[in-house]
């Protein structure tokens, strides 16, 4: 029982971090909840393993874990295929003044679910949760370098996503 | 480093990821590549862009009661799984059988004063010294305890078939005691006598390899008797001694 309480205690104020991220990996919100839902229950089961230095960092391991299972299980899904990475680099102007600010924010939204899951992860636990290269590696359980070539990466084919919604401005530059 | 390397670590750079030695390296390349350094500042301001407009969601309200459902079945289950080891039953019917085998055989402290008492009777039978006073009549053997205890004995003479050897001072339970022997028959019989001191001792009798050891309990007296006699045999002494010290 006082385990249980402590459990609770440790993982529940990074429900929204959580959320957040099985959200952005699967896109749904039913399918987000379930896998948050199945990763609190992992976590709680895996808890004696847990040896207490960051509960964020490991309960969100865990729910990109589970999430990549579950991904895995429904892979109808082309998102986890790399894509070509030699593709052009398209800078995008992100201060025109004509595309209001709410635009913009749906206009990245939008760009960033058309990602490979793979560079949305990196994207999202680097830019939104603050995680060191370090600490995604050891996560994704990938070396260092390959977090900065796919963080990096991540970045340039979100670019392209959003120049999408921006013909003209491409034009200008191609 | 070239612009094509550049390229690969502008991202670390930015992210504050880069080792000192390339950061060292790329810096100088900016100095003198304006294209690169062009590059570095988009991406600088495409990163703030991020930074500044991305959603983020916040978990639905009744997630975090569908979380406390699920881990309440899970410790439910959990027990359940507990109680479905087979070890556990093992491990209770062990610690429970250990319990029974202690109560059932740890040896009790009557136990204990038995064997002390049955020790005495042979250590004073291979010394020759099973008398310190030898006489026949309980009026001379009484009379010689006196001062040499800190209790009167009761010391009787229990039926015609005893002949009384004698008294000595022995020691049981970490006191002295009285021990007068009898002979009855070609048996010899010590009983071992002493105030219960609130503490009587319970009637048992055991077997212990050719003797046969009583314990009983008469007038707020503890007596333990020692022979070598068959343990019906021995009954009758005992009874016959306690009826002759309820007479006293």
């Amino acid at each position: 029982m006082g385990n249980a309480s402590r459990f609770e205690e440790l993982f529940l104020p990074h429900l929204d971090a959580a959320y957040n991220l099985a959200r952005w990996l699967v896109s749904g919100d039913q399918d987000a909840q379930d896998i948050v839902q199945e990763a609190y229950v992992r976590a709680f089961k895996g808890f004696a393993g847990f040896r207490g230095e960051n509960p964020r960092a490991w309960l969100l391991t865990i729910v990109r874990n589970t999430a990549y299972t579950w991904i895995k299980r429904h892979a109808t899904d082309d998102k986890l295929i790399p894509f070509d990475e030699e593709s052009h680099v398209v800078p995008v102007e992100t201060s025109p003044s004509e595309i209001s600010q709410e635009k913009r924010r749906e206009q990245l939204e939008e760009a960033l679910k058309r990602l490979p899951t793979e560079f949305r992860e990196v994207l999202v636990l680097f830019e939104f949760e603050g995680w060191s290269y370090k600490a995604m590696a050891d996560a994704l359980q990938v070396p260092m370098g390959t977090v900065m070539s796919r963080l990096s990466r991540a970045r340039r084919r979100l670019q392209q996503e959003l120049a999408q919604f921006q013909p003209g401005e491409i034009d200008d530059e191609l | 480093m070239n612009c094509e390397e550049a390229d690969r670590f502008l991202d670390a750079y930015l992210d504050g990821e880069l080792e000192p030695d390339k950061r060292a390296e790329l810096e100088e390349h900016l100095l003198e590549c304006a294209e690169c350094e062009e590059k570095l500042r988009r991406l600088r301001e495409f990163c703030s862009f991020i930074a500044a407009n991305a959603p983020h969601y916040p978990a639905p309200p009744e997630l975090r009661n569908k979380i406390l459902a699920r881990l309440e079945v899970q410790r439910k289950s959990n027990i359940m799984a507990l109680a479905r080891q087979p070890w556990l039953y093992a491990a209770a019917l062990l610690i429970i059988g250990v319990a029974v085998a202690w109560l059932t055989f740890s040896p009790s402290s009557e136990k204990k004063t038995a064997d002390q008492a049955l020790a005495n009777f042979k250590r004073a039978a291979l010394l020759k010294r099973v008398c310190d006073v030898v006489s026949p009549d309980p009026g001379v053997v009484k009379p010689w305890f006196n001062g040499k205890l800190d209790f009167s004995p009761p010391v009787v003479l229990p039926g015609l078939n005893f002949q009384m050897r004698g008294g000595r001072l022995d020691v049981l339970e970490n006191r002295k005691v009285a021990a007068v022997t009898y002979k009855r028959d070609k048996d010899l019989v010590t009983v071992f006598v002493w105030p219960d001191a609130g503490k009587p001792l319970p009637e048992k009798s055991w077997e212990i390899g050719e003797n046969s050891v009583c314990a009983w309990h008469v007038k707020e007296y503890n007596f333990v008797a020692v022979s070598n006699m068959d343990d019906r045999d021995m009954d009758e002494v005992v009874d016959q001694l306690r009826d002759a010290v309820n007479k006293l």
